[in-house]
């Protein structure tokens, strides 16, 4: 996959991922008021305790005020729908538009001391690659492109693997009990599988198994042509969709699939 | 020199990140970027998943001394088709469990902790005390975390934190 279709494709799902959690985040925005779960004046004493520069005690509180928050949720969701207006133009976005995006995001992410998720940082990394990527595009740099792309192939390469090794580790996974145990929750479960499930203990330890197998083996995905690589990530595609039905973690398809095209541009590469 | 540094600064990124997976706490990275959640942790559900629930509960005490009964607080929304694209509550209910989480961790590092004087009570309190009366209006409420197994049925309870009463606002 060339650079630049690949550029595309990581830039369009991560905007839509941004696109979606700011609008997300604009609906939360009493949350941020002194009595919120996102509570400003905590997260300031938060931060006011944990900074040791004066710079860090001085910055930090100031950014986590309510209104810079919402400022930079709004920049966000405004420059997230740019760039997806931007590529279905088929017009090439400025690096700006996208380093603005990242520099909203840690602003968002410094005003939530709970709350983030690995989808969230998988944004962050997502931008800051495809920030790289497309000013080398602009400059014609070749090394950057490639550096910003196999950056957020090498991260989601990493994400897969860790997540695969990590659950090894774990004795529910390696019993094949996990994924039983996480839709019996409330949380992440929904009563239908998990009534499934319980019906079929094979179905439940298959379930258990093909996640872990399919982590671990992730990094293949750099070694196979293109074609069965995108087979590959194809499979990655109806896991995530599963895991946003089932689990209801919306932003994980997004977040996620926004780094298959970088692995495909690296595996096309090699 | 400029596109070295631009590379050398993702590589060494990425450097920090593997050594963070490792669960060690890499010395070269600075604080800022745990401040703005730089540094991903992608052990996902591992190595053990989540098996169980937190649950919120609250009651209140009347002015004359007596005590309403407990209301169960909701921290996620029954999930419904369209949570697939759009689910903002997901956001909310993060955060909850993430600081309910952490009552587990701060009380098994330190028994003797006080936990009002820690953030995610701060968090969980000013949550509570803003929610509405059980009953008639009360002086003071009182909330209680428990942690939950399995669906319907087959639901286990056990109570984990019991607070203090809270003057109402």
């Amino acid at each position: 996959m060339e650079a630049a279709t690949a550029l595309d494709l990581v830039e369009a799902m991560a905007a839509v991922a941004v696109v979606v959690g700011s609008a997300e985040l604009l609906t939360l925005r009493s949350e941020f008021a002194s009595d919120g779960l996102l509570s400003a004046e905590i997260t300031a004493r938060f931060r006011a305790t944990n900074a040791r520069s004066r710079l860090a005690r001085r910055l930090g509180p100031a950014l986590v005020r309510p209104p810079v928050v919402a400022a930079a949720v709004v920049v966000r969701l405004l420059a997230g729908a740019a760039l997806l207006a931007a590529l279905a133009a088929r017009a090439r976005p400025s690096p700006w538009l996208l380093a603005l995006i990242l520099a909203a995001t840690l602003v968002v992410h410094h005003a939530m001391v709970f709350g983030l998720n690995a989808a969230d940082q998988m944004v962050l990394v997502v931008f800051a690659g495809a920030t790289v990527a497309e000013a080398g595009l602009a400059l014609d740099r070749d090394a950057l492109v490639l550096g910003g792309l196999g950056f957020v192939a090498a991260q989601a390469g990493l994400a897969y693997f860790v997540a695969g090794v990590a659950k090894l580790a774990g004795p529910a996974w390696r019993a094949g009990d996990a994924v039983r145990a996480i839709v019996d929750t409330t949380a992440f479960g929904l009563a239908p599988v998990s009534d499934a499930l319980h019906r079929s203990a094979s179905a439940a330890r298959a379930a258990s198994f093909v996640v872990v197998a399919y982590e671990v083996a992730f990094p293949v995905v750099f070694l196979l042509p293109v074609e069965a690589a995108a087979a590959y990530l194809g499979v990655g595609l109806l896991l995530h969709l599963g895991i946003a039905a089932v689990m209801g973690l919306n932003l994980f398809l997004w977040a996620f699939a926004a780094a298959y095209p970088a692995i495909l541009h690296v595996a096309w590469r090699w | 020199m400029a596109e070295a540094m631009v590379l050398g600064l993702l590589g060494a990124w990425f450097g920090v990140t593997v050594l963070n997976q490792l669960g060690r706490r890499p010395l070269a990275a600075p604080r800022w970027m745990r401040a703005v959640s730089a540094l991903p942790n992608w052990r996902l559900f591992a190595p053990n998943p989540v098996v169980s629930d937190h649950e919120l509960l609250y009651r209140d005490r009347l002015a004359d001394g007596t005590v309403t009964p407990v209301r169960h607080l909701a921290l996620r929304q029954r999930r419904r088709p369209w949570h697939l694209l759009w689910n903002p509550r997901n956001r909310t209910a993060k955060v909850l469990t993430d600081c309910l989480k952490a009552f587990h961790e701060l009380h098994r590092h330190d028994p003797d902790l006080d936990l009002r004087a820690t953030i995610p009570y701060a968090i969980v309190a000013r949550h509570v005390l803003r929610q509405p009366p059980v009953g008639p209006v009360g002086t003071h409420r009182q909330f209680v975390v428990a942690r939950a197994e399995g669906l319907g049925a087959r639901r286990l309870v056990a109570v984990v934190l019991t607070s203090e009463y809270h003057r109402l606002p």
